[in-house]
This record gives structure tokens, sequence and C-alpha cells, in this order.
């Protein structure tokens, strides 16, 4: 029976230290992301403004440490100029659908009713709608762009926190503290704003990871099918694109920008992961 | 269980209308005038007019609606302003790629997800297990259609074994179009795949800690026998629901594909209906790919009454 116990205790310790691991090695490739965006933003080893025809598909050496696309613009700089773009719209996407989301989720249950069968149904709905589908309907209407990407992956992203607020508001709505707030007659919003939005930030916070990492993978496929950023801003989506007409002169420009998109993504899962499991180790059960 | 069946599929003819309305809302009402935005803003007034009166747009918004609702109940769906053609005609033939591709992509999803996730959990506590899950996890991270250049590189370019993209008609060479669609459903596959690894895996771990594992085992069925028999049959209900969620992005997935090896499905049919501003078509297949996406959210519901018999409620 102790060893049983001890056994136990050695795998919940193992499986933190796992998470500890993950969630520094994730926040490490983060960190590392959001720092190259900054810098880009004073200092690339080349300039990517100009083309340069005579160094066009080079190969990585020294002083192109990537090599050069069919522009003979230096991949390097370039895919550090296209992680401001990612984190823009990944940024910008995740807080449309965090923002709308949570305030659908709570009005729809501090409302409760039909209201809530609505709004619940609503959001059903809206998930039915793959971003790539959202971003061509956009796209069709008002025509492609960084705007058409963002609002795409951000309408997608809210019925996802909507459905988190909710089910998460409900458990605490159902507490003794809220009762009590309740009967000292607190309105429905002041309890949604100071009772349950507090109780259910942590689930929030580890959704947005994920969801940051969801809209840069969405942000991407976009990008290469021509809905997302337009030329001449550098994104990854798009050299990606650009390459395949070069794939069996330059196959390291089909590789370097896919790098980049898997390592954030990779990054964001890992912190994201690792958040879930320190933050709420009841949900870290089996995984 | 027929009222359950019967409220479902209300629930489900409601949730298409709404889809209905609001792809319609986006598309047509949103836009202000379609034939403005079909012709681009050099057209001639003539020629608008001209546009607007095929389109019926001179009709009141809720009366174009009901027809456009009508008319594709009765299978017409429009005539095409890109090709002149009715659509109908045209989603059928991108359909013989859209759909045996799918149905691939999701064969190889099943049976890699099915089967590196049981070994995952036979091995949970094994190096070879933990190795499985990191793999999961570069699979999630990888975007599907960098996934599908680099197997071009490999298998296309390098080695020479498929080709890197096109599509030969079927009636011409069954083989060689199955041979074609191979690539594509593996890049497909490879995320859906790590996901549902991800899913299953911890479905059994939940599962073979139950009573019921334990006494089939001291009656003398081998590990094997329990996890394929009795453990993945009782973990089937997240499977099930996660395979569900997974065909919007497997609808998804197929757009951005088809695009990556020039297959002529309907997501490369939709991308080109974009470019060429054809709102008509454009409006088609997005209610088609995402009436598909709610049908079948509608048949995984349904699917829970026959896996799991305690969802099915009695009569009193």
């Amino acid at each position: 029976m102790i060893g049983a116990q001890t056994g136990r205790f050695a795998k919940i310790r193992y499986r933190l230290g796992a998470s500890w691991l993950s969630l520094w090695l994730g926040g490490f490739i983060t960190l590392c992301l959001f720092a190259t965006a900054i810098l880009s933003y004073f200092w690339t080893p080349h300039s990517v403004a100009r083309m340069n025809m005579r160094a066009r598909l080079q190969a990585p050496s020294l002083d192109h440490l990537l090599g050069t696309d069919h522009f003979g613009r230096d991949i390097l700089s370039l895919l550090m100029i296209g992680s401001q773009s990612a984190l823009k719209i990944g940024i910008v996407a995740v807080a449309i659908g965090l923002v709308l989301g949570v305030l659908l989720g709570l009005a729809a249950t501090a409302r409760g009713g039909w209201f809530e069968e609505l709004a619940m149904r609503a959001s059903d709905l809206l998930f039915a709608f793959p971003v790539v589908l959202l971003a061509i309907m956009l796209a069709a209407t008002f025509g492609p762009g960084s705007v058409t990407s963002m609002i795409a992956i951000g309408v997608h992203n809210i019925p996802i926190f909507a459905r988190l607020t909710r089910g998460g508001a409900k458990s605490i709505l159902a507490r003794e503290f809220v009762m009590a707030s309740r009967v000292a007659g607190r309105s429905s919003s002041y309890i949604a704003a100071l009772h349950v939005l507090p109780n259910v930030l942590n689930i929030l916070v580890v959704q947005a990871t994920i969801s940051f990492a969801i809209a840069i993978l969405a942000d991407a496929a976009l990008g290469y099918l021509g809905l997302g950023t337009q030329p001449p801003t550098p994104t990854w989506g798009r050299m990606l694109k650009d390459a395949q007409s070069f794939l069996s002169q330059s196959p390291y420009l089909a590789i370097f920008p896919g790098l980049a998109i898997a390592f954030t993504v990779l990054g964001l899962n890992l912190f994201g992961d690792a958040l879930r499991d320190l933050l709420d180790p009841r949900s870290s059960q089996g995984r | 269980m027929l009222a359950q069946f019967t409220n479902k599929l209300i629930g489900f003819v409601l949730t298409m209308l709404a889809a209905a309305v609001l792809v319609f809302v986006v598309l047509e009402v949103l836009p202000g005038d379609p034939a403005l935005v079909m012709l681009g803003p050099d057209a001639q007034p003539d020629t608008l007019a001209a546009l607007r009166e095929q389109l019926g747009l001179n009709q009141p918004v809720v009366f174009r609606f009901l027809s456009w609702i009508a008319g594709m109940l009765w299978g017409d769906f429009g005539i095409s302003y890109a090709y002149n053609v009715p659509v109908l005609g045209l989603v059928a033939d991108r359909l013989a790629v859209t759909l045996p591709l799918a149905l691939m992509a999701i064969l190889i999803t099943v049976v890699l997800a099915l089967g590196l996730g049981v070994f995952a959990a036979a091995n949970s506590q094994r190096l070879r297990g933990q190795l499985v899950m990191a793999f999961t996890q570069f699979g999630i991270a990888i975007p599907s259609f960098w996934f599908g250049l680099l197997l071009i590189l490999l298998f296309a370019i390098h080695l020479g074994w498929f080709p890197a993209g096109g599509f030969p008609e079927w009636s011409k060479d069954p083989i060689a179009s199955l041979h074609a669609l191979v690539l594509p459903a593996c890049a497909l596959a490879l995320v859906q795949a790590a996901i549902l690894t991800r899913v299953t895996r911890s479905a059994l771990l939940e599962v073979l800690h139950e009573d019921f594992v334990r006494t089939a085992r001291a009656k003398g069925l081998t590990r094997r026998e329990v996890l394929w028999r009795h453990a993945l049959q009782n973990a089937l209900v997240p499977i099930a629901t996660v395979m569900g969620l997974q065909f919007a992005s497997l609808v998804a997935g197929t757009i951005v594909i088809e695009n990556v090896f020039a297959l002529p499905g309907l997501g490369r049919l939709i991308f080109l209906a974009v470019e060429q501003r054809d709102l008509v078509v454009v409006r088609v297949i997005v209610v088609l790919l995402v009436g598909m996406v709610i049908l079948m959210n509608y048949l995984v519901d349904i699917a829970y009454l026959f896996i799991d018999p305690r969802l099915r409620t009695r009569r009193a």
C-alpha cells in the first residue's frame, strides 16, 4: 500500500517535472519568437526592400545564412520580418475571439433561458465554418488581406472561448459564495465580472495560448493561398507559396519558412499544454 | 430512440437553414451590390444592369433567398458566371476528386491513429510510448500544406515515385488517378492522425483503469485481446467525437491541399471562383461544405446512440 502511494507520488512528480520542462522549452521558443519580431523592426542581416537579381536563388552561405529567394533577398531577413505579421495576426485574432467569446459566454450564463440557448446554437453554427471557408467568403466580398485573415481566424475563435467561459461559469454560479453575493443584492453582471471571470481565467489563458498556435497555422495556410497579408509584406505562408515554383532548383526555399512555422507552433503548444497541467492538475490525467 | 432521432433531425434542418442565411448575408447582402463585386469598379453600366437582371438582384432580398433555397432543393444551383454553365455540373465533376481524396485521408488517419494510439497507451510508461507522443507534438505543429511540399520534394522530385501534382481523369486510368491522390491524402492525414492518436491514447488510458479490464485479464484474455476488443470499444465515444470535430478541419484541409497538388476538386474550384469573383459558385460550395460538416456532426451524434446504449433514452 505504501509502495503504491509513493509510486503514485513519484508519477505525479515525474509528470509535473515533464510539464516544467515543456513550460521552459515552450516559453523559451515563444520568447525567442517575440524577441526576433521586435529585433526585426530595428535590424535584419540584409535589407529586404531591394531586389538583387544577381544574387537570386543562392544556397545557404556565410553571407546569406539561409540563402536567397528568387528576387535575391536574404531568407533569414525575410523570415525575421515574417514573424512580425504572424505575431500581429495571431494576437489580434485571439483577442477578437477572447473578448467576444468571453462576453458571449458570460452573457449567456448570466441571462440564461432562451438567450443562452440561442447564443450557444449560434456559436455551434459558427464553429461549423472552417477558417479557410470564412476567409474565402470574406475575401470574395471584401478582397484578401491581413484584415480578412484576422477577422476570419478571430471569428472562428469566438465559439471556442464562449463554450469554455460558459462551461466554467456554470459550475461557479452553483457555488455558495455566488449565492451569497446574489442574496446580498449584487446584479448578474457584477457577479459575472467579479466572481466568475477570475475563476475561469486559468482555462482562458491556456486556451488563448493554444488558439494563438492555431491562429499562426491558419494564417500561414491563408498566406499560402494568397488570401492573407498581401505582398510586398513578407509572410511565412507566402514564402512557401513562392518557394513551390522553385522546388526542384532550390529546395531549401521551401524548408526554412516551414521550420519557422513548425517551431513557433510547437513552442506555443508545449507552453500551453504545460500551463494546463500546472494550472489545473485535474485535467492532466492521462495526458 | 425514434424521438431522439426526430429531435436531432429538426435541429439539423434548422442549423442548415441558419448556415444558409449566414452565407447569404455575407455574400449577397454585405457587399451591397454583388454585381459590382463580380464585375469590378470599371464595369460599364449596361453590363452591370444586365448582370443584375441575370442574377435577379432587382428582386427583394427575402425573395432572392427563398428562391435560392428552393432552387437548391430542386437541384438548381444557379449558373456560374465565370464558366457560364450550371453550377451543379461543375460541383459534381469536382466532387469526383474531393470525395475520394477525403475518404482516403480519413482511412489513413483512422488506421494510423488507432494503431499508434493503442500502441502509445499500451506502452505509456515506456520510452517507445513517449516517443510516439513526441512525434504527435511535431505532427500537430506542422502545417499540412508544408508537409505536402516536403512530400513532393522527397517522393515526386527526388524519388519520382508519385506525381508532383495534377490529376488524370478517372475514366482514362483509374489506377493513375488513385496514385495521384496518395501524396495529398497523406499530407492531409498527418495532422489529423497526430491529434487523433493523442485522443485515442488518453481515452484508452482512462478505460484501462476500469474494473472490467481487470476482470477480462483475470479470466485469461491476452493483453492484446483486452486492448483491442474491450478497451478500445469503450473508448470509442471520445474518439468518435473528435473525429466528427476533425471533419471541419479536413474540409478546410482539402481546400489547401488541392491547391498544393493542383487537383481539380472543390477546393480548387472555390479558390478559382474567389479569384474570378464568381459569387454564385462561392456561395454554393460554401453551403455545400459547411452542410457536410453539419451533417457529419449530426451523424456522430446519432453514432453515439449505437456506440453507447446508455445514451439511449428508454420509453417511460
